[in-house]
């Protein structure tokens, strides 16, 4: 066997084994060693295992992630933001057709600011907002699905966790993804908002409007409620756009400040601080080592050229970048259908890298993209994460099917997003311009 | 509900299926060093903030900075981070796995085909460990360290890498045979 052959074999096993449950990080740096093994043997092996792993947990560029986990749980449990859906639900966006709906979306929006978890997104604004929209009468797949489709603006709106990932293994200034991923995840929003109206205006049934008493009964929730959230993000991506903090420095001021604020809000308990702790570890460490497995396979590959060769039999086919990203695209939907985001990520990124260094592509745009492709993997079948969330919100009131034909609306909404993305390159890259 | 309550008393903590489901007194010598694992993660974890914070603010005020403040953020409170709580994430049974053909096995099946997967991973675990604590040893010896604005010792951060995934490897045989005895369900 060549060493091109036992890369190739070495990726088809891991995919597998992955489908058969095996946990990635145990899949990506078991096969891995075994493949380097067979083709350079046993003493390069166990070397290369020590040598790779070392170094990446000491990589600097790894501490943005607990830090802005932290952030984000701390205000999950601590509730410090569940007033964003208020005070959505008290402005103007209630009085538009499926106006419950179009604040979920915006509250979503705003807590996905604080929180680069997509399925935190989802499962904080589905217990306050979904049982809400079913008691006004809402259509439960509309109601369910709104909810799981919003949360995933938590993955392209900053801080997002796939895009620190991705900017740590492509090297891409953390600060430029996180600004380029602005528009792109509120022209999401827009897009989702435009959508519900849309739909809502052509069978008004779906989404009862409220009467004037229910209008004028609304929590009057102002800036005065939800300043404390505001001072958080500003602080946080104000410095960081500002260039006052590197993306580590932003995340553990914004944790801190997550701490303060929900002392000062008087629901910081011990419970709550043990819960968002325990969450960032567990999450932090289960993260960091599919990446530290993931960065030993790209290490892997890298030996025996396969993404050379591979970029070299693309280069041939003459894509062009966005006949690539389109591939691209086609490859994430049917991967999103079966496996899990960050996976998906990492096992792709060691042999998608050197294509698009190759063909010269921006890696902000590049970023920006594969985390709009994999946050429409939270909500595909059979594997939509966030619906599996929701699911846990309604429990038995509304069948999971229900809740995946409601999310078949925001899926093509989000095709045609992608398309924008990809027709347009400077909606996604014109803000990181600036920094420059 | 009051309004001092947040989501953690809204939502109770899900309950992760026993170790090995052998024997409780067992199961929880096992689970007390993956906790107190964890429990040195989350210290490291309120370090790294700490100092980072505290860095920023010293150069922010005074136009200083703590002395190695990088350094000991990546080469102790990063790697505490990512290594001491593995053993935890086996006995919460929070492993980041996609669940897609699995499920449609019989559950004899899956328990077996998990036990085995279970025993991969603590063998490569065990080789990792074996081999980051004979590095840690020797690193120790030399009194590693690097030159940043003063002398910072590195070798104490060798240590994390062998005593986290060891601890992990433990748990994973440990939770494979509970998978093989039939009395943990996948």
């Amino acid at each position: 066997m060549t060493d091109l052959n036992i890369a190739g074999a070495s990726l088809a096993v891991i995919v597998l084994l992955v489908m058969l449950r095996m946990p990635i990080a145990i899949a990506l740096l078991g096969v891995s060693f075994g493949g380097i093994w067979l083709a350079y043997g046993y003493p390069i092996a166990t070397a290369m295992l020590t040598a790779v792993t070392f170094d990446f947990s000491t990589h600097s560029s790894l501490s943005p992630i607990p830090m802005f986990l932290l952030m984000g749980f701390v205000a999950y449990y601590a509730r410090i933001t569940e007033e964003l859906f208020n005070f959505a639900r008290a402005s103007f966006l209630m009085r538009l057709p499926g106006g419950l709906a179009i604040a979920s979306i915006g509250g979503s929006a705003m807590f996905s600011a604080v929180t680069g978890s997509s399925l935190a997104c989802a499962a904080a604004m589905g217990r306050i907002a979904v049982p809400e929209m079913l008691r006004a009468g809402y259509q439960p797949g509309l109601s369910t699905g709104v909810i799981a489709a919003a949360g995933t603006l938590g993955s392209m709106i900053p801080p997002s966790l796939i895009l620190l990932l991705f900017g740590i293994f492509a090297q891409v200034p953390i600060g430029a993804l996180f600004i380029g991923a602005i528009i792109p995840g509120l022209l999401t929003a827009f897009a989702y908002g435009l959508m519900v109206v849309l739909r809502v205006m052509a069978n008004p049934s779906l989404a009862p409007r409220p009467t004037d008493e229910e209008l004028a009964d609304l929590n009057k929730t102002g800036l005065r409620e939800i300043w404390p959230i505001i001072l958080l993000i500003v602080s946080v991506f104000g410095g960081l756009f500002a260039g006052l903090f590197t993306a580590t420095e932003a995340g553990a001021v914004g944790a801190l400040l997550a701490f303060v604020i929900a002392a000062a809000k008087g629901s910081l308990t011990w419970q709550v601080a043990k819960r968002a702790i325990t969450d960032t570890i567990v999450s932090s460490a289960a993260i960091l080592v599919i990446a530290m497995s993931a960065t030993f396979f790209a290490s892997f590959l890298a030996l025996t050229q396969l993404p050379a060769h591979i970029s070299q039999i693309v280069a041939d086919m003459n894509f062009g970048p966005i006949g690539l990203m389109i591939v691209v695209f086609a490859l994430y939907l049917v991967l999103g259908m079966f496996l899990e985001v960050l996976g998906i990520m990492l096992l792709t990124l060691p042999v998608l890298l050197p294509l698009f260094e190759t063909m010269d592509i921006n890696l902000i745009w590049v970023g920006i993209l594969l985390a709009k492709y994999l946050e429409m993997g939270l909500i595909t079948p059979p594997v939509g994460l966030n619906v599996f969330v929701i699911k846990s919100v309604v429990g038995k009131a509304v069948p999971t099917d229900v809740i995946f034909r409601g999310i078949a609306w925001f899926v093509g909404t989000d095709v045609v997003v992608v398309g924008f993305l990809i027709a347009f390159p400077a909606l996604t890259l014109w803000l990181p311009s600036l920094l420059h | 509900m009051t309004e001092g309550q947040g989501q953690a008393e809204a939502w109770p903590e899900e309950v992760p299926p026993p170790l090995t489901g052998l024997s409780d007194l067992f199961d929880s010598i096992l689970i007390w060093p993956a906790k107190v694992l964890a429990l040195g993660a989350a210290v490291l974890l309120i370090a790294m903030m700490m100092v980072t914070v505290v860095d920023v603010a010293v150069r922010m005020l005074f136009d200083g900075a703590i002395d190695n403040a990088e350094l000991m953020i990546s080469h102790w409170f990063l790697s505490g981070t990512i290594f001491l709580p593995l053993a935890f994430i086996t006995v919460l049974d929070r492993h980041i796995s996609v669940e897609v053909v699995s499920q449609f096995l019989p559950i004899r099946v899956q328990q077996i085909k998990m036990g085995v997967f279970m025993l991969c991973g603590a063998a490569i675990f065990l080789l990792l460990a074996w081999q980051s604590w004979g590095l840690a040893l020797e690193k120790m010896h030399l009194r590693e360290y690097l030159s940043g604005a003063t002398r910072f010792y590195t070798w104490p951060g060798r240590f994390l890498m062998p005593a986290g995934t060891f601890f992990f490897a433990v748990v994973m045989i440990a939770r494979a045979a509970g998978y093989f005895s039939g009395r943990v369900k996948p």
